[in-house]
Order: C-alpha cells, then sequence, then structure tokens
C-alpha cells in the first residue's frame, strides 16, 4: 500500500504540471473567459426581453446554475481529453509506470483539474455579479451542497476517464453530453415546474438535484434544518457516494481492460 | 553473471481481442544482472507487445512475467519500481512544459525523495549534456534531445533495469551514434540491465551481450550475439559478384531460377548479385554462366554475414535494395 503521506506531495506534482501545462495555452482559458463574460449578460438580457422581466432573483439563479455546470462540464471535459490526448502521444503509458495505483493518479487529477477550474471559475463569477450587480452571498449549507455536487461529478470523471482509456472517441461523446447538459441539468433555466421530469433528472443527473439546492440555499436562503429534513442532504450524500462508488469501480475495470487490450498507447 | 534473472518471462502468449493470431507466442527469455538483451524482429513481430508486457502496461493471455521476482500482473506497484522506460512513441514527455519540470514531475510521479530527486536531475542533465536547455519547452528540442531526455527521465528512480524500445527510431544518424555511446555508458558504468527492440542492427550488434530474434509472435533464435554471428556465418558466408552495367530483368529471372537464393542489386552502373551460403563449385557454375551471357564481371569476393543477414535470413525477409 502506498504511504498516504504521499498524497500531499502526489498533488503537488500534478498541480505544477497542470498549471505550466496551462499557462502554456493560457490564451485558450483567457478568450473562453472573455467569451462568458460577454455571453452572459446578453443570454440575461435576451431572457429579460422574452419574458418580459427577468429580475435579479432570476438571474442569480440562472448564473448559480452556469457557475456550477462550467466548473462540473469544464471539470469532466479536461480530465476525460487528457486521457485521451494522452494515449495518443504516450505520455499515458509514461505514467502508469510508476508504482503509485492508476486509480490514485486520476483521482489526484480531477482534484487538480477541479482546483485550477474552481479559481477560473470563481474569478468568472465575482465579474458576472459585478457585470449584472446581483447580491451574491456565500453560506454554509451551500459549501456542503457544492461539496456533494462536486463529489457525483467526481464519480462520472472516474468513471469516462476510465472509458477514455478504452474508448478514444469517448471525448467527443463528453462533448455532447456537455451541451445537452445546459437543458437537462436547468443550468440557465430552473426545471423545478417539469414534474416527475425533474425528479428523475435529479436521481440521474449528478448536477441537477445539486444547482437546485443551491438556488434554494443562496436565493431562497434555505438554512440546515430545511435541507436535512426535506431529504436533500441525505439524497446529495447517497448520490454522491452512489456515483463515487460507481466511477471508482469502472475506473479500476476500465483499466484492466485497456490493460488487456494494450490500449493505454495508441500512438 | 548471476544466476537470478531480474527479468523472467515464462510461456508468455498474448492475443489481443478480435485478432485473428497471437502477438506473441509461447515466449519465455530472460535479462540478467548487467546485460543488454536486443529485442529483434520486423514489424508486428511482438517485440513492443513483450516490452510493454514486461512493463505491466498490456497483461499476458497466459503465461507469467517476473521483475525482479515480482509477478507483473499480480504485484506491478513493486516490479514497477524497479523498471525504468522508454517506449516507442515520440512523445514519452510533456511537450509544453521544460526538461525541469518533466524531470521533476517525472521524479516526483516515481517517488524518488524530493532531496535525491535535485540531485539527480542536475546529475542526469549533465550525463545527458542538457543542462544548458534545462529551463527550454522540450517541444522545441531536437529529436535526438528528447530522446535522451526521455532516457532521463526514465532513469530518476535509478532502476536496475531499462527497458528501451526503438530508442533510435528517427534519429538522425550522428543523434543515433550519440545515444548509442550513451547506452554503452549506461551498461558498462551503472551496470544497468537493458531490455532494447531495434530496428538497426548494427546497434544491436554493438551493443548487445544476447540476441533474442522474434518473428510473428515466436522465438525463431537466441544467443549470445558473438555464438549467433558465428553460427549463421559458417552457414551463412555470402559470395558478392559485381557486374558491369544494368542487368535485364529476364536475365534476373534466369539467374534466380538457375541459382536459388541468389539477389540482384541494381546500382547506377553496376548490379550487385549476392548469393548466401553458396558452394565453391556452386560460384564457378554462375561465373561459367554470367560469361556465357556476356556479363563484364567486375569484382567477386566473399565475405561474413551481419547480423542484418543473419536477422533476415532467420525471419524470411527480403534484402532491401541499396
Amino acid at each position: 500500500m502506498m504511504n498516504a503521506l504521499l498524497l500531499p506531495k502526489l498533488f503537488l506534482a500534478e498541480l505544477r504540471r497542470d498549471v505550466c501545462h496551462w499557462w502554456s495555452y493560457r490564451l485558450n482559458a483567457l478568450s473562453s473567459l472573455g467569451l462568458w463574460l460577454v455571453a452572459f449578460p446578453f443570454m440575461m438580457l435576451t431572457f429579460d426581453s422574452m419574458s418580459g422581466g427577468y429580475g435579479p432573483e432570476q438571474r442569480l439563479a440562472s448564473l448559480i446554475g452556469f457557475l456550477v455546470w462550467e466548473l462540473c462540464t469544464g471539470m469532466l471535459v479536461a480530465t476525460t481529453g487528457s486521457v485521451t490526448e494522452e494515449a495518443q502521444q504516450g505520455t499515458l503509458e509514461n505514467v502508469m509506470l510508476t508504482p503509485v495505483s492508476p486509480l490514485v493518479i486520476f483521482s489526484l487529477r480531477i482534484t487538480v483539474v477541479f482546483t485550477r477550474k474552481a479559481v477560473e471559475t470563481t474569478i468568472l463569477g465575482l465579474a458576472l455579479v459585478i457585470i449584472l450587480n446581483l447580491p451574491f452571498t456565500w453560506n454554509g449549507p451551500a459549501l456542503l451542497v457544492m461539496g456533494l455536487t462536486i463529489a457525483s461529478v467526481a464519480g462520472v470523471g472516474l468513471a469516462l476517464g476510465g472509458l477514455a482509456m478504452i474508448y478514444k472517441s469517448i471525448d467527443s461523446i463528453v462533448g455532447v453530453i456537455t451541451l445537452l447538459s445546459v437543458l437537462f441539468t436547468g443550468a440557465l433555466i430552473p426545471l423545478n415546474n417539469l414534474g416527475i421530469v425533474f425528479a428523475l433528472l435529479k436521481y440521474l443527473a449528478p448536477m441537477t438535484w445539486g444547482i437546485d439546492a443551491l438556488r434554494a440555499t443562496l436565493v431562497s436562503e434555505i438554512g440546515w434544518p430545511s435541507l436535512w429534513f426535506d431529504g436533500t442532504l441525505w439524497g446529495l450524500g447517497i448520490q454522491a457516494f452512489v456515483f463515487l462508488s460507481l466511477g471508482t469501480a469502472t475506473f479500476i475495470r476500465s483499466f484492466r481492460r485497456a490493460q488487456m487490450q494494450g490500449s493505454l498507447g495508441t500512438y | 553473471m548471476n544466476n537470478q534473472p531480474f527479468i523472467q518471462v515464462s510461456e508468455v502468449t498474448k492475443r489481443y481481442p478480435r485478432a485473428e493470431n497471437p502477438a506473441v507466442n509461447g515466449v519465455s527469455l530472460s535479462l540478467h544482472p548487467g546485460e543488454t538483451l536486443a529485442l529483434l524482429g520486423p514489424n508486428g513481430a511482438g517485440k513492443t507487445t513483450t516490452v510493454k508486457m514486461v512493463a505491466g502496461l498490456v497483461l499476458p493471455t497466459s503465461g507469467t512475467i517476473h521483475v525482479m521476482g515480482h509477478d507483473m500482473v499480480l504485484a506491478r506497484a513493486k516490479g514497477v519500481r524497479h523498471i525504468g522506460a522508454v517506449l516507442e512513441g515520440a512523445r514519452n514527455l510533456y511537450w509544453r512544459l521544460s526538461a525541469l519540470e518533466n524531470l521533476r514531475y517525472f521524479g516526483n510521479l516515481r517517488l524518488v525523495p524530493r532531496r535525491e530527486l535535485f540531485h539527480r536531475i542536475e546529475e542526469l542533465l549533465a550525463l545527458f549534456g542538457l543542462e544548458a536547455h534545462k529551463h527550454q519547452e522540450v517541444r522545441q528540442f531536437s529529436r535526438g534531445m528528447q530522446q535522451k531526455l526521455a532516457i532521463a527521465a526514465a532513469l530518476l528512480h535509478d532502476p536496475k533495469i531499462l527497458l528501451l524500445d526503438e530508442p533510435t527510431l528517427g534519429l538522425d544518424v550522428q543523434a543515433a551514434k550519440q545515444l548509442e555511446a550513451t547506452i554503452a555508458q549506461l551498461t558498462q558504468e551503472q551496470e544497468k540491465a537493458i531490455l532494447l527492440t531495434s530496428h538497426m542492427m548494427p546497434l544491436a550488434e554493438k551493443l548487445a551481450d544476447r540476441i533474442f530474434v522474434i518473428h510473428k509472435g515466436r522465438k525463431v533464435a537466441s544467443d549470445a550475439t558473438r555464438s549467433l554471428l558465428e553460427r549463421y556465418n559458417t552457414h551463412q558466408d555470402i559470395a558478392e559478384i559485381q557486374v558491369a552495367g544494368q542487368m535485364t530483368q529476364v536475365l534476373i529471372a534466369q539467374l534466380q531460377q538457375a541459382f536459388g537464393g541468389i539477389t540482384a542489386i541494381p546500382n547506377a552502373n553496376t548490379t550487385m548479385l549476392r548469393w548466401p551460403g553458396s558452394e565453391q563449385t556452386q560460384l564457378i557454375q554462375l561465373l561459367q554462366f554470367l560469361d556465357e551471357q556476356d556479363q563484364a564481371i567486375l569484382d567477386i569476393g566473399r565475405r561474413q554475414a551481419s547480423l542484418e543477414e543473419v536477422f533476415l535470413s532467420l525471419t524470411g525477409m527480403e534484402q532491401p535494395n541499396e
């Protein structure tokens, strides 16, 4: 078993590599930031003109959904994309030539990507709050809801990362899922009125429930007791556990299968 | 040499899903401390699959692989500690990162203690003559420099075993020679056990203590390099006859029909006839035949087969035109 004390060292190594890589492509990140700084306020203006009154509360609800979507899908795209890219370039095999378990390496990579994306999303979020002049404050329940949502998405990331070692085309499928998820997670427009459809999406898509709960805590300012007694925290906790377990199992099986197929390197 | 092999491959077969034939079929080999073993074979022979199975990156369908006594299927993490590898892909490293950042990253990943890592990086950069370029991004490196850095990265944790899959692939002659000298230095000074695959026969001939020829996934020959050459030299002396002018295809066909195994290699103003394993009397018959066909013989010679020709003969492949 690997010494747990090595985890911070490995995390820092991954973080350093990721930051160096990000710096090399910094223009891409900056242009994406610029794009949303223009596109999101424009979307809000469009919604306003269509609905004849899209007030600060609705805008804040949309912004919360959008930021969670941006953070989570960004994390998924970056992690699965890196597996496909590195398998084609040959670095994935070199990375796997270590006594550290592939699951540990990949989990650290997801954590690193999340850390970087969290910084990017925070900057974007703060800028949009200022531009749109929205009343925005964080609170404890929101932080916990966010953590549980991220854990569920990390589970999906583990599964997709594992599958990317076997199926190199998963990268493009993730791209499609990412775009579709704007709709079925209710990232921009809340889906609460969809009844059974919303209930289904809540349980199946890891972001949908999280976004809804975050809106409840940050916009409607629902506190701990309500979240506890209406089953939201329990539900999100169970969801995170299920997705993380499934993700871990899929990753381990996929790695083994990639070793069988010899698909860790496809250059 | 020590009797305990660093690598022990026993009756290993690898059949990829949906592949018609096994990539590796019942191969057994061993690598001992301080030894260099060259795995030779044409494209698709199973060399890379064998190396990747030794590294634990590909699982065998049957058979066992032990590295320093650790089963690479059941205890991969323990075995891989002793392995440094440069695999076939041209991009073993992160091209957008500097040489130093690459070495730092892979050193940490291979669990080299922090204090040691700094010293080790400096040592390896000096060994490969890359100190002046350590802050440069790898994508700005020449192919030779990239390959040297890839080997440096493989040596960070001071492994006992080095796996080199086609280390000179894509390198120009000068870079290949430099790399050859570096590999020789690693075996002589650092006593690494090296398993290398290559298409470059002179590289294998110079560096390898033993040669393992693999073709269509199966072992074709395995012996000490000198013994292999000597063994095949006795059977494979090559007669070379240089004839003036370019021979017609009809005449070449007649020659090949009458004298089995002969090859004609057209050059600018001459044709070189090569006949491996020909007896003296057969050679006289060939000369008579050429005389009857009014072919002017410029030169006749006999020489011993090179490893490349032994390899081509063993794998049943044809000598490429020069």
